[in-house]
């Protein structure tokens, strides 16, 4: 519920970003609008048909998740939405659905309730697909179909299916405002464009179809915006890809350049490079492949391992950053690029795109969350620290926030006191020293804690003896 | 009996003596010796018949003088204020008077009271008849008042007799003879209590002195200041009565009013036969307020108004010492300088952007400057014209400031080689300047000094009984100034304040280091008005506006200890629990503290001036309040670097650039447990900082950037070479808003090409700009991450 939210509002935050971008895509096909009016009659014997293909694999997804944001571990039962796509039992929902599930529910169609295992989640695109744990020789189940996105026009009907808010089984219904949104994603959810419908997309709709008239599945319903009254869903062709890599592989692997691009015509800074073909750098990362290979902030990118690049307008980076991704690491790849006006060209070898999201781990005793520092989660602690721990969240009331412990806070040394204070690179190193600390029930209950806030150190004694857990 | 108002006055009087007498009775059957009370009963009843008779209740009743009222907010006028209250209450003032003399003349106490707040004074007198009396004369050497009332028929004047003993022991001391016994002498005084007045009788006891080089004592004292009360927002409003002195004969042999009889006669009188002849001898109410108004024009033409213009301090200054521009009086000491009477304390003098001072008419006005031009302008109408002057100094020893003026000299000065003289008891005037329904206005009044009190330094000096406001000139009788009324400042004021209560603290007026204020005799101060050089405060200086924006530094960040901290690191001691010390979290390369080997952990504790006796403990409390810096987002959300202004730069401020100081701290670092180093080191200005750094704003892109200055290089990882701005300011709706920069954010690079600093920058928009090119792509760092956008060069 809480993930949802966040989710939720990072959209909400991003309005100020879509308004003035103009749209310059979208040829859809060209029928004229009278034929088409006529040869779709009965409205609702349509809808009804379309329904009938997709409801009954929809699924309600009751996943048990762990959660760290409150400074606490916490389980909760959440729920969101899924929709079976094979007869076996495979359901795509979103990654934030199925994340840091310990278990997953589902109640299908005929109001059973079946366990779930995750196959694959993949949190750079928010999708996850499911296995459901059918009793042996059970029936076929009914599954959806994708319908391919790149078809999808504005003021198509469509229906989202799903949970909002927990009232199982819902549709709601709509039409494609945008087939083709860019929302500005910079590390997360930066691979795809997105479907933007009226069809209302609430809490609980995550990971449900949004569904056309022919009763196909054209996106998964991923974010929405509170009383905003539209959503953005995760295009079919997109799902259809994630699902068959985490069906075969159970991850999705992608390759890392550390490139951040920007597109030739950026309407939302207002900043207009000559020219239809390549694509603007905007900046480059330090110690990342593409510095490795020269490339700098301002050189246009032409051409990558041959093929042309053209992010002339801000909906096509999703696509390039997704050709990127694509690209085999280790492999030495030709890249062309522009820069003051000359054609050059580099060679670039990609790495891996190692572990996107740290780990979290609860200091329970201490009442806070400590999460593992990423470079692309957490650019700005990446800044200070490029390894190491930094406070998730503390909780209210607890130890870690009577002590004037904040979130963001970088986590350096922990300690008795000054001569044994043990240096914290690691989740391991974490977990360790806090483990031995609490385990010692003779010590008195003080601990030296070393921390970098705005970037400079710190000494907290961090008093715990006061157990809050107790007091619950 | 009648129930009249004196009917009970005397019952009441009548009820006191015989209680007393009762009193004494019973002590002279107990065989007790009351050594100096009347010697019978009859003597004792004679006094109090006389002072029964002769006391008599004098009420003034005020009134406001509408026209001439300054509003509360001005300049504050005590008496006006008081004089409102009484008049809000509906309460007249009390005071007990003493009639003198067939003429009908009383004595009271001092007033103090100008004539314009007095509505009417009467006089009640035997069968409860009411005179109206009028102020007549200012006594010299008695702190009272002579009133004259009209139509005396009816009073009965208090008689006085000679004295054989007294007389013969006054004719011997004034011989210098052998001190023989002391008179016998007893007070009798009235004060009242509700609706009755009571009178009280003491004996008088002998003052003496420690030091004493004279035999014998100065003084015979008795209680019984008589006192008078009445409600006033529930304090009392009190007025002091006369009291009798009589022997222990019965005889009334003076008066006096705060039960002092000055043996030598020479401060004060208290004979009868003074008195009486004090009543035409002394100051004639009315000539006195003549020659205060003559005393008005006099100092009027070497008063001159000066109008001082602050800069407003940025956000990057604690607080705000004043408001845009203050108007101040100040008095021609020579033909170029002000003296000023008035506070200027570091902070604000150091924001003084310009001074305009009025001339008076007879001032002369240099024609021509040196390159032969005229130099004077401004308005030459009825207020005179003005001219430039600058802020020379604060004196080191009062609060007073020099302000020179350029191009003109004044015409009238102050006379400082005849100075006046101030005695006790005897009245002098009290000048005041200050504006006035937009004029300059000086406020006469007069003062007496009753007692001496001891200030800084053990120094005895003359204190004003009545408020005297701060900055007032003080002139004697014959129209000598005599000295000013100043606040005594005392070394290192600023750094004592600063202990005391941190930085923050505005301390314009009051929260100064002293707050004694006494006279400075003009003897004592003349030689500093006339070569003011070493009498001026070094560390307050006028500055220019780059230079007023730079700080002292040791080069390091900060945090305060706290008590469970020094606990832990085992720092209770040498912290006093916590509450002393600033761990160190940065220490900036090239920096004083990097020189004396302080390091990254170390714990400051104290920085003493080498001038001073105590160190100065940096208190852990002080400096957590100083939290602020410079960040991403609205007002600076995330902070990415320490603003520099903070506990610990502005003490070295207060102390002085260039002053040796003695920095104590302790550290851990060589060997087990903490050490302390006590290291000289010398207050140095530091590089250029953030809020000091050269900026270039750019009105039509709405951008205003800075130069990278070290406190910032060193919070973004950045080395001295690296190029670039920092944005400090982005206006919205602008250029710069629409390309989406942000604030704390750095421009590297100009179309591709590194921008070394601020003047580069702006060469090359202008640049850009005369070459009509309408747009640049700018480079702009984020905490390291870069991005590229257009920058609109169009209006």
């Amino acid at each position: 519920m809480s993930k949802k939210q966040t989710v939720v509002t990072v959209a909400v935050m991003l309005i100020p970003f879509w308004a003035g971008i103009c749209q310059a895509q979208n040829a859809g096909p060209k029928v004229p609008v009278g034929t088409r009016a006529r040869e779709y009659l009965d409205f609702e014997q349509i809808i009804d048909n379309a329904k009938q293909r997709v409801f009954p694999a929809l699924v309600f997804v009751k996943p048990i998740q762990e959660e760290f944001g409150s400074g606490e571990k916490k389980r909760a039962q959440t729920f969101g939405s899924g929709v079976i796509i094979s007869p076996d039992g495979l359901v795509v929902t979103n990654n934030h659905v199925a994340e840091k599930a310990v278990e997953i529910n589902c109640v299908l169609f005929n109001k059973e309730q079946v366990k779930a295992k995750v196959v694959g989640l993949d949190k750079e695109t928010d999708l996850a697909l499911l296995q459901l744990k059918l009793p042996e020789n059970a029936q076929p189940l009914p599954f959806g179909e994708f319908a391919d996105s790149a078809k999808v026009t504005e003021g198509q009907f469509v229906m989202a299916l799903g949970a909002p808010f927990g009232f199982s089984r819902s549709i709601s219904l709509g039409i494609i405002m945008n087939a083709n949104r860019y929302l500005g994603f910079e590390s997360l959810y930066k691979y795809n464009t997105w479907i933007q419908t009226d069809a209302v997309i609430n809490p609980g709709n995550s990971g449900g179809p949004l569904v056309n008239t022919e009763g196909k599945i054209v996106g998964i319903n991923t974010l929405g915006i509170i009383r905003g009254g539209f959503g953005f869903s995760i295009p079919s062709n997109v799902v259809k890809e994630i699902v068959h890599r985490l069906g075969e592989d159970g991850k999705v692997v992608r390759a890392w350049t550390g490139l951040r691009l920007q597109a030739l015509k950026d309407f939302s800074s207002n900043t207009f490079i000559e020219g239809d073909t390549g694509v603007l750098v905007a900046g480059v990362e330090d110690s990342s492949p593409a510095q490795a290979a020269g490339l700098q902030a301002g050189d246009i990118i032409l051409t990558v391992a041959g093929v042309e690049y053209v992010g002339k307008y801000v909906e096509q980076l999703p696509s390039l950053y997704w050709q990127l991704a694509d690209i085999p690491p280790d492999k030495q790849i030709q890249v062309s690029y522009r820069r003051q006006g000359q054609v050059q060209q580099t060679k670039l070898i990609l790495a891996l795109k190692g572990k996107l999201e740290g780990e979290d781990f609860d200091c329970r005793r201490w009442n806070m969350t400590v999460k593992e520092i990423s470079k692309f989660v957490n650019p700005d602690l990446y800044f200070y620290r490029t390894k190491g721990l930094f406070i998730q969240a503390v909780r209210y009331p607890g130890n870690a926030a009577k002590a004037g412990i904040r979130r963001s806070d970088i986590i350096l040394r922990v300690g008795d006191n000054l001569a044994n204070m043990r240096q914290i690179d690691s989740l391991a190193d974490m977990k360790k020293t806090y483990q031995q600390i609490v385990a010692d029930e003779t010590r008195e209950k003080k601990i030296l804690v070393e921390i970098l806030r705005e970037g400079l150190p710190q000494l907290i004694v961090l008093d715990y003896r006061k157990d809050y857990d107790e007091e619950d | 009996m009648k129930k009249t108002s004196r009917a009970r006055r005397i019952s009441a009087f009548a009820g006191l003596a015989t209680g007393s007498l009762l009193i004494f009775a019973l002590l002279g059957i107990a065989g007790c010796t009351w050594p100096r009370q009347p010697k019978s009963a009859l003597a004792r009843q004679r006094l109090l018949e006389g002072v029964r008779s002769s006391m008599v209740p004098v009420r003034f009743y005020f009134k406001r003088d509408i026209a001439n009222e300054y509003s509360p907010q001005a300049e504050g006028d005590i008496q006006e204020r008081w004089v409102r209250q009484m008049v809000e209450h509906k309460l007249s003032l009390d005071l007990g008077g003493i009639v003198l003399d067939q003429a009908g003349h009383v004595l009271i106490t001092d007033p103090e009271i100008e004539p314009r707040l007095i509505d009417r004074i009467e006089v009640s007198g035997p069968g409860g008849r009411i005179y109206r009396a009028r102020m007549l004369t200012l006594l010299k050497k008695m702190e009272g008042t002579i009133l004259q009332v009209s139509d005396p028929a009816g009073l009965e004047p208090i008689s006085f007799a000679p004295s054989k003993q007294l007389d013969k022991f006054l004719r011997d001391r004034e011989k210098g003879a052998k001190p023989t016994k002391l008179p016998s002498l007893v007070l009798l005084s009235v004060y009242r209590s509700g609706k009755n007045w009571r009178v009280r009788m003491s004996s008088m006891a002998s003052s003496f002195r420690h030091d004493s080089t004279q035999s014998g004592p100065e003084y015979l004292v008795g209680i019984g200041s008589g006192r008078t009360s009445g409600q006033l927002g529930g304090a009392e409003t009190m007025g002091t009565t006369p009291s009798l002195v009589a022997d222990r004969e019965g005889n009334f042999v003076g008066v006096t009013i705060r039960g002092i009889v000055d043996l030598d006669q020479k401060h004060r009188i208290w004979k009868g036969q003074d008195v009486l002849a004090s009543i035409t001898g002394d100051l004639d109410m009315e000539e006195f307020y003549d020659f205060q108004k003559e005393l008005q024009e006099r100092y009027g033409q070497v008063y001159h108004e000066a109008k001082i213009y602050y800069r407003q301090p940025s956000d990057g200054e604690y607080g705000q010492p004043t408001g845009p521009e203050r108007i101040v009086y100040g008095l021609a000491v020579d033909d170029s300088h002000l003296f000023v009477p008035l506070e200027m304390s570091r902070r604000e003098a150091k924001q003084i952007e310009s001074i305009r001072v009025r001339l008076n008419q007879d001032d002369q006005l240099s024609e021509k400057s040196a390159d032969g031009l005229p130099v004077v302008t401004g308005s030459t109408g009825a207020r005179g014209a003005t001219c430039q002057g600058e802020f020379l100094g604060t004196y080191r020893d009062f609060a007073g400031f020099l302000v020179t003026v350029k191009d003109a000299r004044f015409g009238k000065l102050l006379d400082l080689d005849s100075p006046g003289k101030i005695s006790k008891i005897v009245p002098f005037h009290t000048i005041y300047a200050r504006r006035r329904l937009g004029e300059k206005d000086l406020k006469l009044w007069y003062a007496r000094c009753l007692r001496e009190v001891k200030g800084y330094g053990d120094k005895v000096h003359l204190q004003p009984s009545s408020s005297v406001p701060n900055g007032s000139a003080l002139v004697d009788l014959e129209g000598r100034l005599a000295g000013f009324y100043l606040r005594q400042r005392i070394p290192a004021e600023e750094q004592r304040v600063m202990e005391l209560v941190g930085p923050q603290q505005s301390y314009r007026f009051g929260r100064s280091g002293s707050r004694l204020v006494r006279i400075f005799p003009l003897a004592e101060i003349a030689g500093a008005l006339r070569k003011p050089d070493a009498a001026l405060d070094p560390n307050i200086r006028a500055m220019s506006k780059a230079q007023a924006k730079r700080r002292m530094w040791l080069g390091l960040e900060y945090v305060p200890v706290n008590r469970e901290l020094a606990k832990r690191v085992g720092l209770e001691r040498l912290t006093k629990d916590g509450t002393v010390g600033l761990m160190v979290r940065s220490v900036y390369a090239g920096s004083p503290a990097e020189a004396i080997g302080v390091g990254l952990g170390d714990v400051l504790l104290q920085i003493k001036d080498k001038d001073r006796q105590y160190p100065t403990e940096l208190r852990s409390s002080l400096a957590s309040r100083d939290r602020g810096g410079y960040g991403y987002g609205r007002a600076g959300g995330t902070m990415v670097w320490q603003s520099r202004r903070n506990l610990l730069t502005e003490f070295l401020a207060a102390v002085g650039q260039g002053k040796k100081i003695e920095l104590s701290f302790c550290s851990r670092r060589q060997g087990q447990g903490w050490q302390v180093f006590t290291k000289e080191v010398e207050v140095q200005q530091a590089p250029l900082d953030y809020d000091s750094a050269k900026k270039y704003r750019d009105r039509s892109i709405g951008l205003t950037v800075r130069d990278l200055t070290y406190e910032v290089r060193k919070a973004l990882k950045m080395t001295e070479a690296d190029p670039g701005v920092v944005v400090s300011k982005v206006e919205e709706g602008t250029p710069a808003a629409v390309a989406k920069i942000g604030q704390a954010e750095l421009i590297t690079r100009i179309n591709s090409v590194e921008v070394s600093s601020v003047d580069d920058f702006k060469a090359r928009i202008t640049a850009a700009r005369e070459n009509k090119v309408d747009t640049v792509k700018i480079e702009i760092v984020r905490l390291g991450k870069t991005r590229v956008a257009d920058l609109s060069l169009r209006e």
